[in-house]
């Protein structure tokens, strides 16, 4: 395609303010994150680390540590790389600076706003889209404004072709809007509480779609187009290979988005669902180390280089950590891996590979490397970078292995059986005892890699402070406005190779479809078929006859349409089973709903434990295994979690499950002077626990001028409560709170002169809610709700 | 003889098989990559970070 012949030339000044601040925004936000994760994984080895304050405690800051290093840290890093790279790949200065500040600004507000609400209780529970609705609101704010900006700036550039990171880019804007919309459709209960839309297994499903496309599409995607554009800068070379990154790029924007239902294996999800999680997960092996060898090929006869200039060092080890976290997710996708690693340490060794090896070396080397660039300076010291890298690494590898062995050891104890048949490791707390020395080790990992980040800070600090900030300029032949040649771009967006695509799939459909053996084989032989024309075709596509993707490259609209198809196709088959089927309400033989909604008590009880965010350390899914049925009772039905908003299936077990323990074979587990004594101080109980004190919920109140309105929003989110139990709510909670109360004052936890105060108290409510875990009738397949 | 093939649970593999071709595509496709002689326009793009 031949460029028209420029109008004119022009001067242009990129803005690299927002580019400084974006920079130090991910540099000190980070550090904040980082810190909050040390102080978590600290109090593994010692609850006390919380210092019996409830905003302090594992369960609230979790999730601020998760939500700080994905959206402070490595989000303001992408939008630094993401404006410096994309202002000079399109030879144009961001359109609007309105735009980019409105941007910097509502993104820092959304993370000041997680800071003083996840510690105070004010969270969705659903991991990585815990903020609540206000907060969505602002983040939603944030990211139009961003991506106006770029589609603005895409539309007056001054280059015709897109480059391959942009094309990254495109990709995650779209992804993520759709994803972040979609997950977090809710309504608002009160100015600091809302309801979910989806509940139960549909809201598993919504929640790993998004929670599994936020790594790709937010941790992955634009850090890709990150390397595509600072390695060859860094480097003085150019990508080792655009065909491949055409590859790379497409293969792995269609294939990430199916992946989601991997989080979900061997739970109540039905199978299919499961199965399509892992064939496209193991697929996904494949595009993943293609993008990694081109990055890593990018230094070819220049690996002398990376010896002595730090960027390149950081920036190779973090392609490396890619590689090894996109070969260590295929793996445990598989579900006999799976099996065993789930809900162990193991997953949390994986996300560190990728969260400080991927994400944290690639900022540290496009930060090592910008820097300089944007205070007109050279870098402080490349001896404190290098130690950087090393202290750093030594972290990370620490961190992992120990994760490693953890998780897999807790994983093996689990399972472990005498000769009897019996569970050989009845305590949780001997298995806790058993991983505590890898616990010490992560920590001590944790702590070596924030050093390091503090070495890069004083480093970034010493080299800003040495030269002033200074805005990249360029003389640009100004693109002449036109109509692209060639043919229309309805044309080329459902040319050859989208339906290909297309019919790989429908062919892929068949095959799987295990009820009709015929169908399969033809399916099979179908995509074979479609695989083996595609092959030709790209081959013949070489011989510069066939430039399908050069058009699609300066189309941005056929482009992002395409990057929209892409998505929504896994998209939907993923959602729309689950939105169809979710609604069918199981009755027992006698008509009645076999899952009764929860009494006004409960949801109270429940929503306390949402907001303190037991999620983190338990899960409610038993998976059909024989010592989870030993320890844990009848595997976990699809129906049983219909009526929770949010689901609450967790992904990791600190502690034990919790699915059945206020049914165990029939009968309570636990009396509630059990649960009285143990949320005040588990150790009363349980011997070595490491499951924090929960004292406040025993004083601190439920706000029932809420919970009527708590009933109704959940009936219009389809539970069926009746017009009585909503008016009623009130005095049905008092009821039921003070049976509890009576009894336990028999049992002596309470004064009897306290009956009035203690009614209304969190801790009573959730003893109802965990007694009512596994109160479900069990009911007859063909009565649906079933698998 | 098909019956004894489907009873059998051949149609198992039919997934691998096709993951298999599939790896097998991406393969042919990254040998491919690197070995095709080099396109103007390729070079021209990926000329493009380095320009400024
Ligand atoms: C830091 C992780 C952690 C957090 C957070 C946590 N727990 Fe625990 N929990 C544990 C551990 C470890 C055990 C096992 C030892 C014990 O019984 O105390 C446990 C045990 C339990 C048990 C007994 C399970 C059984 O079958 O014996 C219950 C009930 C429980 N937790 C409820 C909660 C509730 C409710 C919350 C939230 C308010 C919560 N936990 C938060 C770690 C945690």
């Amino acid at each position: 395609m031949t460029d028209t012949p420029a109008l004119e030339t022009r001067r242009i000044v990129y803005d690299d303010g927002i580019v400084r601040r974006f920079t130090l925004a991910s540099v000190v936000f980070g550090l904040v994150g980082l810190l909050v994760g040390l102080l978590a994984a600290i109090q593994m080895s010692f609850w006390q680390a919380n210092f019996d304050t409830p905003w302090l405690t594992f369960s609230r800051i979790r999730p601020l540590h998760t939500n700080a290093v994905i959206f402070a840290l490595v989000g303001n890093m992408m939008f630094a790389g993401v404006y410096y790279s994309t202002q000079r790949l399109l030879k144009t200065r961001m359109p609007s600076d309105f735009l980019s500040r409105l941007h910097f600004w509502s993104w820092q507000a959304v993370i000041i706003g997680a800071v003083v609400t996840l510690p105070f209780g004010i969270t969705q529970s659903k991991e990585y889209a815990e903020l609540e609705w206000f907060l969505d609101i602002g983040v939603v704010v944030s990211w139009v404004a961003f991506a106006i900006n770029f589609f603005w700036a895409l539309a007056v550039r001054n280059e015709r072709n897109l480059y391959v990171a942009i094309w990254f880019y495109i990709s995650t804007i779209i992804t993520i809007a759709v994803l972040y919309i979609v997950n977090n459709l809710a309504l608002p209960v009160s100015a600091t509480k809302s309801y979910g839309v989806f509940s139960g297994a549909q809201d598993a499903l919504t929640q790993w779609w998004y929670g599994h496309n936020a790594v790709a599409f937010f941790l992955t995607t634009p850090i890709l187009g990150i390397m595509y554009y600072f390695l060859p800068k860094a480097a003085g070379r150019p990508v080792y290979s655009y065909r491949l990154s055409i590859v790379h790029f497409w293969a792995l924007v269609f294939i990430y988005i199916w992946a989601g239902p991997h989080h979900l294996l061997y739970t109540a999800l039905p199978d299919w669902a499961q199965t399509l999680g892992m064939l496209f997960s193991l697929m996904l092996w494949a595009p993943s180390w293609g993008g990694m060898l081109n990055g890593l090929l990018t230094l070819r006869g220049a690996w002398h280089r990376v010896r002595e200039e730090p960027v390149l060092k950081f920036f190779v080890a973090g392609v490396t950590f890619y590689g090894m976290s996109t070969f260590e997710g295929p793996l445990l996708s598989i579900k006999s891996v799976s099996a065993l690693g789930h809900y162990t340490d193991w997953i949390i060794g994986h996300v560190h590979g990728g969260a400080l090896g991927w994400n944290g070396f690639m900022a540290a080397g496009m930060f090592y490397w910008l820097v300089p660039q944007l205070f007109g300076t050279k870098l402080h010291s490349k001896q404190l970078a290098d130690l950087h890298f090393w202290i750093g690494m030594v972290g990370i590898l620490l961190y992992v292995a120990s994760m490693w062995i953890g998780g897999i050891t807790s994983g093996l104890l689990w399972r472990e059986m005498t000769d009897e048949g019996t569970l050989r490791w009845l305590q949780w707390t001997e298995i806790i005892d058993k991983i505590q020395p890898m616990y010490f080790a992560r920590s001590f990992g944790g702590f070596l890699f924030i050093l390091g980040w503090v070495l890069m800070i004083w480093n970034l600090w010493k080299t800003a402070t040495s030269g002033k900030a200074v805005d990249g300029e360029a003389e640009v032949r100004v693109l002449a406005p036109r109509v692209a040649a060639g043919p229309s771009t309805a044309a080329i967006v459902f040319g050859t190779p989208t339906i290909l695509t297309v019919m790989g799939l429908v062919a892929g459909f068949m095959m799987i479809d295990s009820s009709n053996p015929v169908l399969s084989v033809v399916g099979t032989v179908f995509l074979v078929g479609v695989l083996a024309v595609t092959g030709v075709r790209a081959f013949w596509a070489s011989r510069d006859r066939f430039r399908w993707h050069d058009m699609i490259e300066s189309r941005p609209l056929g482009f992002t349409l395409l990057v929209v198809l892409a998505v929504l196709a896994g998209g939907l088959v993923e959602l729309l089973p689950g939105i169809v089927l979710q609604k069918e309400v199981p009755m027992t033989a006698s008509g009645e709903y076999a899952v009764r909604p929860y009494t006004a008590l409960e949801l109270e009880g429940r929503d306390v434990y949402v907001s303190e965010g037991c999620y983190v350390c338990h899960s409610q899914m038993i998976r059909p295994f024989r010592d989870e049925f030993l320890r844990y009772g009848e595997p976990s039905r699809i129906e049983e979690s219909m009526w929770d908003h949010p689901f609450q299936w967790g992904s990791k077990r600190t502690g034990p499950d919790l699915a059945r323990i206020g049914n165990f074979n029939g009968a309570d587990k636990y009396p509630h002077s059990w649960h009285w004594q143990h949320m005040i101080d588990p150790r009363r109980i349980s011997a070595g626990s490491t499951m924090p004190r929960y004292q406040w919920l025993a004083d601190d109140r439920v706000d029932l001028a809420d919970t009527s309105g708590k009933l109704k929003a959940m009936k219009a989110l389809g539970v069926p409560y009746t017009d009585e139990q909503i008016e009623g709510a009130v005095d049905d909670y008092r009821r039921q709170a003070a049976e509890i109360v009576d009894a336990l004052i028999a049992q002596g936890e309470i004064k009897a002169d306290e009956r009035e105060d203690k009614i209304e108290v969190q801790l009573i409510a959730l003893i109802a809610y965990l007694q009512r875990l596994g109160d479900n009738a069990v009911v007859d397949v063909a009565s649906g709700g079933g698998r | 003889m098909f019956r004894a093939l489907f009873e059998d649970g051949v149609l198992l593999d039919l997934p691998v098989v096709s993951m298999l071709a599939f790896f097998a595509l991406f393969a042919g496709v990254l040998v491919w990559t690197a070995s095709r002689r080099r396109r103007p326009h390729y070079d021209r793009m990926s000329q493009l970070p380095l320009e400024d």
